[in-house]
């Protein structure tokens, strides 16, 4: 289907939506979800799952005298919806004006021709997913190894329109490939790759990639507990911002107290060597170019040089604490206020081999497994680190090491930066999110516990 | 419903489908949020679609979609049958489902209110009414109290002849709030972190207490601000409530799927410490430890009368004094056991989603002692309660937990409240130190309604019996 005929299709849903919804409203807004998601899943070295989803769902608001009402759907028949909208307006008699009701703008101008959506990713077959998989997986059983992970295409479209005229749509697409290869002893090696364009991932060097990986990382050695220099690999990296996102830099928290950051801002909160930007028109990993309120997505300097330097705003903030709107905002009502969204470390001048090759008696991770924060005060974080870490002597990567727990403050590890990469990567969090990250070397990394794995 | 479920299933077999199933779904969801004396949300869902899953030569395919006519759903047969296809190029031994007797039946959640029904007078007035108590001191920063309700309504038809309906209702909510005195915060929650769920209807809200919560909640947040922190070192720590069923979840419940134990989670989820050799014979914990799969149990969020698999649910031993006795498996994987029956524990969330191996209810059977006895025979120790933060290994082995709130215990008595409560262990170590669990009098299911697994990721609903337990020397207060 052509771009034109999707958008058709997308608008002919909004114009039902509208229509029908002003009969019991005076301002409708509603958000159209529509995704086709495609995944082949792999483990001992067969195709174990392979799956194929389309969903459309609209998210539906109801406005009256400063209240309103939302529903979710994915029915667009007028009866059906005068059913649901009937329903969901008998909540307005509870509900009281409220004072901080955004006024939600009634056009955008946004850029529209961001390389977000890509054919050659939409056109990957179930047929093609396969091929990769076998290619990983018989190279794997030639040397006696074990593969696991997933081949994914999906394409997706947000679109935005009120009653007032609003409109915006934003069609965007993603391929994932991502790989564990271990032997019989688990010892393993991982590797993964998203991109809007499929067409970047070059299959048969990540491939290569992981299965040298997984060698190097053969028979790992103990090593005690404490604190070490440590090299993190981008992903590992992606955990760390992903904390940032939704609580350090969470302008509901700044403002409510219960971020480390409140009362900080134009305050030393890193290392001078890390700068982090919210830039939703980066060419790694484009994001969309407005939010969820119809206000156009800005690039935000959140830290310079160490410093916290700004926060993302949505209307009721904005208007709460005489700031403009930046496009960080979700749906009205939400409870989370705005967030980053498309974080980026920026990096360094030295390259990776650079760092790795000047390095002494440090550690090189791969990246976490179930990290999660412990402590809020000072985001202290704890997870395991999987699929490689090796001990560097010399410049050199000595041999691997078995995994740890670690257990430590994000903002002591940022202030203990010793180098950023100058490469950097989209990498995804372990529990979600994506963001845009350079390796880090960071001192005094605490590791809290052993496993035997 | 049928006939489209008929139209699916038949068209897979005439495509070649060695097997075929169809699931059609409609699920309702409402959540009412009310947040510093505002309705922070209020949602009302409704999501009705179909997956329709096929063995052809021997693979998996599944396509999904929420288009309801003859139409499409024909073309997402063709599209399922050829996926399985696709899938049938790097197969390394054919699907072999176990043998499983076909059903008809109809099967519901009990329920006495209907919580769709409840005015929303009385369900916001509830709310409202919990969060003036919350924000009646003024170190209190944030104060959210929430209901959720859920009806998943679910039709499955499968080519060995089996028409499965089942209705399950889903009820619960809870409130947290947040104290600060301008440098640090802390969060209590009620009933549970996250708050408490069971199937059910409106009568479960009543049974929560939520208004009693409210004021001891907020007491122990601002008690929290001016409270030492954990001490660090080993301690004889006793866990309550939802805390002592996220250790059952994580530490037992993931580590025994059976899709998990194969290798087949190894790129996200990871794998397990126990393998197939350890079934029989492994020392999982001390001889009081008897953990229990049981989809029949009544008002469990994991409760059902079939699985998405259509093989009727029952009850079984994971852990039996102590020794490691059945993984949680499906048809798929049986074999891999060596059994020739399913252990009905294959369920997908909505219809989106193909069924991957979830626990059921998952218990810790109850012992012989008294709470208070239990403290009373605890010199030096710690209470630790309500789930804050959890991290657990890629095998189920190494795993850290964090609390809102904890209880100092010396010789026999609880003397102070601690903050940052944390501890750790190794799974077989931890479970071989419970040296005692409470009786029945204080046995309770607690809801897990989000549990996240699979790729694409999916959610389950799962609740974990226990009753409070001690385990001996367990480090704690890592921060």
């Amino acid at each position: 289907m052509s771009e034109i005929l999707r958008e058709k299709k997308i608008k002919d849903i909004i114009d039902i939506i509208l229509k029908t919804g002003k009969e019991f409203a005076p301002f409708v807004f509603v958000t159209v979800f529509s995704i086709k998601d495609a995944l082949t899943r792999f483990g001992d070295n067969e195709i174990t799952q392979n799956v194929y989803r389309e969903h459309v769902t609209a998210d539906i608001r109801l406005s009256k005298d400063k209240k309103s009402t939302s529903v979710s759907i994915d029915r667009f028949d007028v009866d059906y919806l005068k059913e649901s909208f009937k329903k969901a307006i008998e909540i307005l008699k509870f509900q009281k004006p409220d004072e901080d009701y955004p006024e939600l703008p009634k056009s955008i101008d946004y850029i529209k021709e961001l390389p977000s959506w890509c054919k050659s990713t939409s056109e990957l077959t179930p047929e093609k997913r396969a091929e990769v998989i076998k290619n990983l997986a018989e190279k794997c059983q030639e040397k006696s190894l074990i593969s696991s992970g997933i081949v994914s295409n999906n394409e997706g479209i947000i679109a935005i329109a009120s009653s007032d005229g609003l409109y915006a749509f934003h069609e965007s697409s993603k391929a994932k490939y991502s790989a564990t290869v271990m032997d019989d002893n688990g010892d393993s090696g991982w590797v993964e790759y998203a991109t809007n364009d499929v067409d970047n991932i070059d299959f048969d060097k990540a491939t290569s990639l992981v299965i040298n990986k997984a060698i190097l990382n053969k028979s790992p050695k103990d090593m005690e507990i404490g604190e070490y220099t440590v090299i993190l690999e981008p992903q590992a990296v992606s955990d760390i911002l992903l904390f940032l996102s939704y609580i350090g830099f969470s302008t509901m928290k700044y403002y409510e107290g219960d971020s480390p950051f409140s009362g900080k801002l134009e305050q030393k909160i890193f290392s001078d060597k890390i700068s982090i930007i919210d830039n939703a028109y980066n060419q790694i990993n484009p994001g969309m170019p407005f939010d969820m309120e119809g206000n156009k997505k800005k690039q935000l300097e959140i830290v310079k040089d160490g410093v916290f330097k700004e926060l993302p705003y949505d209307i009721k903030l904005s208007k709460k604490y005489n700031k403009v709107p930046t496009g960080h905002g979700f749906a009205y009502p939400n409870s989370n206020g705005p967030l980053c969204t498309n974080l980026q470390i920026l990096p360094g001048k030295r390259k990776m081999d650079d760092i790795i090759n000047s390095s002494d008696k440090c550690l090189l991770v791969t990246h976490f497994h179930y990290t999660n924060i412990i402590n809020p005060n000072d985001l202290t974080f704890t997870g395991m680190t999987r699929d490689g870490i090796f001990w560097i002597e010399n410049g050199d990567i000595s041999y691997p090491v078995k995994n740890f727990r670690f257990t430590e403050s994000i903002i002591k590890a940022l202030n203990n930066i010793v180098e950023v990469s100058a490469e950097q990567e989209f990498a995804s969090g372990f529990f979600g999110g994506g963001f845009i990250c350079p390796a880090l070397k960071i001192d005094n990394f605490r590791f809290s516990s052993k496993t035997d794995y | 419903m049928k006939n489209l479920a008929e139209i699916a299933v038949n068209k897979c077999k005439i495509l070649g489908a060695e097997y075929a199933d169809i699931r059609i779904v409609e699920m309702k969801d409402e959540e009412l949020r009310v947040k510093n004396g505002k309705i922070s949300d209020v949602t009302n869902a409704v999501s009705l679609g179909y997956g329709i899953r096929v063995i052809v030569d021997g693979a998996w395919g599944f396509a999904a979609s929420s288009v309801m006519n003859t139409k499409d759903i024909e073309k997402t047969a063709e599209l399922a049958v050829r996926i399985g296809k696709a899938s049938s190029m790097k197969i390394n031994k054919k699907v072999k489902l176990s043998k499983e007797k076909p059903y008809i039946d109809r099967w519901n959640s009990p329920y006495m209110i209907d919580p769709f029904k409840v005015g929303m007078d009385e369900k916001l007035g509830l709310l409202f009414e919990i969060d003036e108590i919350l924000r009646k001191d003024k170190k209190i920063k944030n104060a959210e109290s929430y209901m959720w309700f859920n009806r998943e309504h679910q039709w499955f038809l499968s080519s060995e002849g089996s028409f499965i309906e089942q209705e399950l209702l889903r009820s619960g909510g809870g409130f947290s709030v947040t104290s600060s005195d301008g440098n640090t915060f802390q969060k209590r929650s009620y009933p549970a972190s996250f708050g408490q769920y069971v199937q059910g209807g409106y009568e479960v809200i009543y049974g929560l207490k939520l208004i009693e919560g409210a004021e001891k909640t907020r007491e122990e947040a601002i008690e929290l601000l001016t409270a030492e922190n954990c001490p660090s070192g080993k301690k004889d720590l006793i866990i309550v409530g939802e805390q002592l069923a996220l250790q059952i979840h994580e530490s037992v419940g993931h580590a025994t799927e059976l899709d998990r134990v194969l290798g087949l989670e190894a790129n996200y989820a990871g794998r397990s410490f126990v393998n197939i050799e350890k079934k029989g014979n492994f020392k999982y914990g001390s001889d009081i430890v008897n953990i229990v799969a049981d989809p029949t149990a009544p008002t469990g969020l994991g409760t059902y009368g079939y699985d998405d698999d259509g093989v009727r649910a029952h009850r079984f031993h994971v852990i039996k004094n102590g020794i490691f006795e059945n993984f949680l498996g499906n048809r798929e994987f049986a074999h891999e056991q060596i059994e020739n029956f399913s252990r009905a524990c294959n369920r997908a969330e909505g219809w989106i989603n193909i069924p991957i191996v979830r626990m059921p209810n998952l218990s810790l059977m109850p012992g012989s002692y008294k709470y208070e006895d239990l403290i009373k025979d605890t010199e030096d120790g710690i209470i630790v309660s309500t789930v804050k933060s959890w991290s657990i290994d890629q095998y189920r082995y190494n795993f850290q937990f964090g609390m809102e709130i904890a209880w100092l215990i010396e010789n026999g008595k609880i003397t102070k409240t601690v903050k940052n409560p944390t501890y750790q262990g190794i799974t077989p170590e931890f479970w071989g130190s419970c040296d005692a669990i409470c009786n029945e009098d204080y046995w309770k299911f607690w809801g897990v309604p989000n549990c996240g697994k699979g790729q694409p990721g999916q959610r389950a609903e799962m609740s974990h019996g226990c009753a409070p337990a001690r385990f001996r020397k367990i480090e704690v207060g890592i921060v």
